[in-house]
C-alpha cells in the first residue's frame, strides 16, 4: 500500500465578512487526513462559503487554511491539488467522458500512455468502464456524478471536496450511492469534506459531523454522539427531527413534562430547558409496566396518521402538550394499535431523554 | 378550424414579411437593370452596373478599405466586448449596472451626435481619415453587440464549471479559454458577426470621419448618391446584402449541429 496522497486540514479561525453579514465568524476546525468529514447545516448557514474557503475559489476576510503543515491561504485553486465535486457536477459539456477525466491530467502535462492509463483506472474505480467516447449529454445522472468523482480522485488529489453532490438525483439512488461514496471513502483513504443540509445522509457517511449555524460552528462530533448529545436547541432540532418541548427542571437529573417527571442521564443545567423528543423513540406500553429504565408519559390519541411504514400517532398529554410517537405498521403491531381518542401510555428509554440548553 | 382562426394572423406575419422583404428584393432586382436610372421594374436586364462597379479602382479600394476596416474591427471588438461581458457577469458591485449602460450608449446615443462628436475630436488629435481611428471608432460604435451578445451567452452557462477547471489545476485564463469560451462560442461568434457586418455598412460616422485614402465604401455611395443616382449603388447594395446574407446562414448552418454534439 503506498502512502496516501491525502493530507489533512486545518482552518484557523476564519471570517468571511460580505459588508456586514458575516458569512463564517471564527471558524476554526483540524480534519484528520484520510478523515471523511460533512459539514451539515440549514441554507445560509455559512457551509458551502466554508467550503469555497478551503477550495480557494473566494479569499477569508481573515484566518488561515492549512493542508498538512503547508499554509495555501493564499494559494489560487490550481495550485491546492483538491478534486472538487459540485451539486450540478459541472461535467465539461464540450468534452467526452474520458476527455473529463483527462482534464487535470493534461493540465499537468501527464503523457498521453499515462494519461490514457489513468483515465481507464478512474473509470474502473467509479464502475464506468467502456463509457470513456461518451459525450456527457448521454449520461443519466448517477452516471454524470461518477464521472465527476472520477475526474477529482484522477489526479490524485490533496483533499476532495463535495458539495451536496447527491441532491439532484433521486432518493433510492441517492441512497445507493451514499454507501457507494463511503466505499470509495474507505478504498482510497480519502481526506473528504462533505457539505450538504441533509442530516441523514451527513449520518451514514461521516466520520464525523460539524454542525453549522448563522457562520458559527456549532458543534462537532462523531454521528452517535451528535445525535445522542446535541449541545443545543438548534443541533437537536436539525439533525434528530426532533420534536422539541419547553420543560421544567425539577432536579439534577430529573424534569417535568405533562405532568410527569421524567428522569434523564446527564446532569442538566440551569435556564431554559428543552426536551428533543425523536417519536421513534416513544413506544406504546402496558399500563401496569414500570421498569428503572424508562420513563412513563400519559396521553390521549388525537390523531393517527398511516403512513406507509409506519403509523404515527399525536398524543396530547394531560396538560394539553402535544407530541408524536412512530409504531411501526406491520402486523405483530396491529393488535396493540390504539383507536382515536383513547387514553394510552408511552415509555421512553432514560438514555434517550435528552436535554438541550434552550 | 384551427387554420381557419390562424388565417388573419397569417395574413399579418407575410405582410410584415412583405414590408421587409420587398424594398430589398427591389433593389436586387433593379441592380440588373439596363437602363441609365433607377427604374422599377426594368425592361431589359444586364449586368453592366455590375461591371461598372467591379471594374472601377476607386468603387474598389472603398470596398477593399470597408472590409479591411470591418475585419480589423471584427478583431479588436470581439476580445474586449467578450472581457467587459465577462467582467458585467462576474461583479456583483451595484455600480456595473451603471457601467453597463455606459457600455450600451452607442446604441442609445443617436449616431449623428456620436459621429459630430468623434469629428471633433478627431480634427484635435489628428486621427480623421485615418484606419486607427476608424477602427476605433467602428469598434466603439460595435461593442454592445458582442457584450450583449456574450452578456446572454455567460448568463445561461454555470460558471461553477470554471471554478472546478481551476481545481483541475489549471489557470483563470485557461479555464476561460478551454472550458467557457467552447460552451459560449456561438453567443460570441453571433456577436462577432453583428460587429461585423454593423462596422461593413457604418454610414453616418464613415460620412463624417472617413475620406481620401480611407474611403469607405458606405461613405462613397452616399457621395456618389449626391451626384449621379445610377444603378451602380443598386448593385453594390446587392453585394453587400449577398454578404451578410451568406455570413448569417453560414452562421445557423453551424449552430444546430454545435447544440447536439
Amino acid at each position: 500500500m503506498p502512502a496516501s496522497h491525502f493530507e489533512s486540514v486545518s482552518v484557523r479561525n476564519l471570517v468571511k465578512t460580505y459588508h456586514t453579514f458575516d458569512a463564517l465568524s471564527d471558524v476554526s476546525l483540524d480534519i484528520a487526513a484520510g478523515e471523511f468529514l460533512s459539514i451539515l447545516g440549514p441554507s445560509g448557514s455559512g457551509k458551502t462559503t466554508l467550503l469555497q474557503v478551503i477550495g480557494g475559489f473566494t479569499g477569508p476576510t481573515s484566518g488561515k487554511v492549512y493542508f498538512g503543515d503547508t499554509d495555501v491561504t493564499n494559494l489560487p485553486p490550481q495550485k491546492r491539488e483538491i478534486g472538487v465535486v459540485f451539486q450540478n457536477y459541472a461535467l465539461f459539456p464540450h468534452l467526452t467522458v474520458a476527455e473529463n477525466i483527462a482534464f487535470p491530467l493534461k493540465a499537468r502535462r501527464v503523457g498521453r500512455a499515462d494519461c490514457e492509463e489513468r483515465v481507464a483506472q478512474a473509470l474502473r474505480t467509479v464502475d464506468m468502464e467502456g463509457f470513456g467516447d461518451r459525450p456527457i449529454a448521454k449520461l443519466s445522472g448517477g452516471q454524470k456524478q461518477r464521472v465527476a468523482l472520477a475526474r477529482a480522485i484522477v489526479f490524485e488529489p490533496r483533499l476532495i471536496l463535495m458539495d451536496e453532490p447527491l441532491s439532484a438525483l433521486d432518493k433510492n439512488l441517492r441512497e445507493a450511492m451514499q454507501l457507494e461514496l463511503r466505499n470509495l471513502h474507505k478504498n482510497l483513504n480519502a481526506t473528504i469534506i462533505y457539505v450538504t443540509h441533509d442530516q441523514r445522509e451527513a449520518l451514514t457517511m461521516s466520520d464525523r459531523i460539524a454542525v453549522m449555524n448563522k457562520g458559527k460552528l456549532v458543534q462537532i462530533d462523531q454521528p452517535k454522539a451528535l445525535y445522542r448529545a446535541p449541545a443545543d436547541h438548534f443541533v437537536a432540532s436539525f439533525v434528530g427531527e426532533a420534536t422539541l418541548l419547553p420543560v421544567t427542571r425539577l432536579g439534577d437529573r430529573q424534569i417535568g413534562l405533562g405532568g410527569a417527571t421524567l428522569r434523564t442521564p446527564d446532569v442538566t443545567t440551569d435556564g431554559k430547558l428543552f426536551v428533543a423528543l425523536q417519536a421513534d423513540t416513544i413506544l406504546l406500553c402496558d399500563d401496569a409496566e414500570d421498569d428503572a429504565d424508562s420513563n412513563y408519559l400519559n396521553g390521549t390519541v388525537r390523531d393517527l396518521v398511516y403512513q406507509g411504514e409506519s403509523l404515527k400517532a399525536d398524543v396530547v398529554l394531560d396538560d394539553g402538550t402535544a407530541i408524536a410517537c412512530r409504531i411501526a405498521s406491520h402486523h405483530y403491531n396491529l393488535r396493540s394499535v390504539p383507536e382515536l381518542g383513547h387514553r394510552i401510555r408511552l415509555k421512553m428509554h432514560v438514555e434517550d431523554t435528552i436535554v438541550v440548553p434552550g | 378550424m384551427k387554420k381557419l382562426q390562424n388565417l388573419p394572423l397569417y395574413g399579418v406575419v407575410f405582410a410584415i414579411l412583405f414590408f421587409l422583404v420587398f424594398p430589398i428584393i427591389v433593389v436586387v432586382i433593379m441592380s440588373f437593370s439596363d437602363s441609365r436610372f433607377l427604374t422599377f421594374p426594368p425592361k431589359v436586364f444586364s449586368l453592366r452596373w455590375y461591371e461598372s462597379y467591379f471594374l472601377d479602382p476607386a468603387w474598389m479600394r472603398a470596398t477593399r478599405n470597408s472590409f479591411v476596416l470591418a475585419i480589423l474591427t471584427t478583431i479588436l471588438v470581439v476580445p474586449v466586448g467578450t472581457a467587459a461581458a465577462y467582467g458585467a457577469h462576474m461583479c456583483k458591485m451595484a455600480i456595473m449596472r451603471h457601467m453597463q449602460l455606459l457600455l450600451l450608449s452607442p446604441v442609445i446615443v443617436p449616431v449623428i451626435i456620436i459621429a459630430a462628436g468623434l469629428y471633433m475630436v478627431y480634427a484635435q488629435v489628428g486621427l480623421l481619415a485615418t484606419k486607427l481611428g476608424l477602427v476605433l471608432a467602428f469598434a466603439t460604435m460595435n461593442l454592445p453587440y458582442v457584450f450583449i451578445s456574450v452578456l446572454a451567452g455567460l448568463r445561461s452557462y454555470d460558471m461553477a464549471q470554471e471554478d472546478v477547471a481551476r481545481s483541475l489545476g489549471v489557470s483563470r485564463l485557461a479555464a476561460f479559454m478551454k472550458v467557457t469560451l467552447p460552451q459560449i462560442r456561438p453567443s460570441v461568434m453571433t456577436g462577432a458577426l453583428f460587429a461585423f457586418i454593423g462596422a461593413l455598412d457604418e454610414t453616418v460616422i464613415s460620412i463624417f470621419i472617413a475620406g481620401g485614402e480611407n474611403q469607405t465604401l458606405p461613405s462613397r455611395m452616399f457621395m456618389s448618391l449626391n451626384d449621379e443616382i445610377d444603378p451602380t449603388i443598386a448593385s453594390i447594395s446587392t453585394v453587400l446584402i449577398s454578404v451578410s446574407f451568406a455570413l448569417v446562414i453560414l452562421m445557423s448552418l453551424r449552430s444546430p449541429k454545435k447544440a447536439n454534439g
